[in-house]
């Protein structure tokens, strides 16, 4: 029999509505994008006199879930992941970072060799804890996020009780071309970009350990956002402005928007309504004369009771 | 009571993957195995009416 091709991966997710538990007739989204998930057992050794010092036997301590998936970006496939990224909910397609649990079932299928029985691997209670948007000039926009899980089963060759699949229905890649509106940074003249990454870190965003059950967390810690923004900016007539703010630490707070998107009703707008340089070194190693900016964003106590707001279906 | 599905969806059927496209019509029997009436984006009623003999 011949092994099988990673391309045959069917990745799914559904959303949940208690963490941790895959919902009843799971309605799954199938993703174009592998979600690559991990189940690893932390092993206990035991080592006896008996046997010289060497190894008898082994239990699990526990299982880890963890996992990544990346891509580029398109229109509203993984809104779900950016709602458990940002901890919160999507309101009237305003979605802002909060301490709410947004969870998610991921369900990856494959047949046992070519020909054989499609055999499933289930991750429950599985969150976005960190992630990233990469804009590069002259390709396209890009995401990636970081996964950890509650729980996760045994292969099963049996679909769950009256799950679907449908594949994701948007289809066009966003490029860093067109795709990207005008980067706002309030205050400010910006010259051109080379590049641009948004990270959404988190800080203590981990599973909760418990005793009395190996193989599922209690939840995942809620974690405190530390987005940070940098930017590769051509050296050009306004460099000085942010060259000196990264330089005062009084310099005004300022907000960073960046439209994602062309089409009319599925264009996504990210802002970090309060920030402040951290950095905006210069580089002259390289052909262009380059603007090396770090941005922090700041909770906003004044607004939004937030640090970053993503706004989808933007007209 | 027969539903018509909306979009392509997969599911397993009796152990069997089965793919439903756009227009299918689904039995009563599959409709509440895969819980298809809390699942309006798949599928919905099915309101094509009989043909009328003379």
């Amino acid at each position: 029999m011949t092994g099988i091709a990673s391309n045959q991966l069917r990745s799914a997710f559904v959303a949940e509505a208690t963490a941790g538990t895959t919902p009843s007739t799971p309605s799954f989204t199938n993703s174009d994008v592998p979600i690559n998930m991990t189940a690893a057992p932390n092993m206990i050794e035991h080592r006896s006199l008996a046997a010289k010092g060497e190894a008898v036997q082994t239990a699990i301590g526990g299982i880890d879930v963890t996992g990544n998936m990346s891509g580029t970006l398109v229109y509203g496939a993984y809104d779900d992941f950016f709602e458990s990224l940002f901890q919160g909910t999507w309101t009237t397609d305003v979605l802002k970072n909060a301490k709410t649990t947004q969870s998610l079932t991921v369900e990856n299928a494959i047949a046992a060799g070519e020909g054989g029985t499609n055999t499933m691997m289930r991750y429950q209670g599985v969150e976005a804890t960190g992630g990233s948007i990469t804009l590069t000039s002259n390709a396209d926009i890009t995401f990636a996020f970081d996964l950890i899980g509650m729980g996760s089963s045994d292969t099963s060759t049996s679909a769950i009780t009256g799950a679907t699949y449908t594949d994701q229905t948007e289809r066009t890649p966003l490029s860093s071309g067109v795709d990207v509106g005008t980067i706002a940074f309030s205050g400010y003249t910006l010259d051109a970009f080379e590049s641009a990454t948004i990270n959404f870190n988190y800080d203590g965003r981990e599973a909760q350990n418990i005793l009395g059950n190996s193989f599922t967390k209690g939840g995942l810690t809620k974690g405190a956002a530390l987005a940070e923004i940098t930017a590769r900016v051509y050296v050009d007539a306004n460099f000085a402005a942010m060259y000196n703010a990264a330089r005062d630490t009084d310099h005004s707070l300022f907000s960073v928007t960046f439209p994602l998107g062309s089409v009319s009703s599925k264009k996504y707008t990210l802002v970090f309504p309060t920030c402040k340089f951290t950095g905006s070194n210069l580089d002259f190693t390289a052909t262009n004369s380059m603007q090396d900016i770090t941005i922090r964003a700041l909770y906003d106590e004044t607004t939004e009771d937030a640090s970053m707001k993503l706004t989808r279906a933007v007209s | 009571m027969a539903m018509i599905a909306l979009v392509k969806f997969t599911a397993d059927i009796d152990g069997k993957p089965v793919v439903f496209r756009a227009g299918d019509k689904i039995s009563d029997a599959v409709v509440k195995k895969l819980g298809l009436a809390d699942k309006p984006h798949l599928a919905g009623s099915n309101t094509s009416k009989p043909t009328k003999t003379e």
